[in-house]
């Protein structure tokens, strides 16, 4: 049994790594991609909002459950 | 950003259809839910509760790391169809063309330049959605071009054509 849950936490420590490095380049790739290109500043304003929002939150959510696995 | 030519003004900015977004969302809206809905189904099940009571964190933590995932490729999804736009102006037509994140293919032809546009609607939903092609043939030897899945295309047509004409009487 305290094998599987090493091995859980180790999975669980490569997952949590590997969607943070996600998420930090592909919201610099978003964002470049609305402030470059984007035809509406003011929707595009708002959009980041709604993103940063949400994903922040998901994020701190992930990582307040993965310590709680520790 | 778009750089407009002196005295140009933008007419029109027109996307896909909605509906074309929420078919490319839709996936990712049920994947979302799926893992909950299997949870809590299985979880009334003696054998399957016992198991999962031993792994809630593990599985908390994967249902947050989940979402997070498809929140951003909902974003990924939501960018390519945002930055998809057909730009009229009242002396040219831009066409915007998102193939990916890093693939962008932009279309540019002078009012002046439209020889043709023919708009087609193809099937039930289309017809019902008033969603379409347009197709605008140019007098330049490039290649015809073709906006599909437009909301209101026989609208739209209908703003080419006077745009043209304007800027035919402005030559």
């Amino acid at each position: 049994m305290e094998n599987i849950d090493n091995l859980l936490v180790l999975g669980a420590t490569l997952v949590l790594v590997a969607i943070v490095v996600m998420w930090s380049v592909l919201s610099f790739v978003l964002n470049y991609h609305w402030t470059r290109y984007g035809i509406e500043p003011r929707q595009v304003k708002k959009i980041k909002q709604i993103y940063l929002t949400v994903s922040v939150t998901l994020m701190i959510l992930m990582i307040v459950s993965y310590f709680s696995l520790l | 950003m778009i750089n407009l030519l002196e005295e140009e003004k933008i007419i029109l900015k027109k996307r896909r259809h909605w509906f074309i977004l929420v078919l490319e969302v839709s996936p990712l809206v049920i994947a979302a839910f799926v893992p909950p809905i299997i949870t809590a189904a299985s979880a009334s099940l003696p054998w399957v509760g016992e198991i999962f009571a031993n792994f809630t964190g593990i599985a908390v933590f994967s249902l947050f790391a989940w979402w997070l995932f498809l929140w951003m490729i909902l974003f990924v999804v939501w960018t390519n169809y945002y930055l998809d736009v057909i730009v009229i102006t009242n002396k040219r037509i831009i066409d915007i063309e998102q193939l990916g994140l890093f693939a962008r293919d932009v279309v540019e032809v002078r009012m002046e330049n439209i020889e043709d546009i023919k708009t087609e609607v193809l099937g039930l939903i289309a017809s019902l959605l008033d969603m379409g092609n347009i197709h605008i043939q140019t007098a330049a030897e490039s290649r015809e071009i073709i906006i599909k899945n437009i909301a209101g295309p026989h609208s739209l047509r209908e703003v080419i054509s006077k745009c043209r004409d304007e800027a035919g009487n402005m030559v």
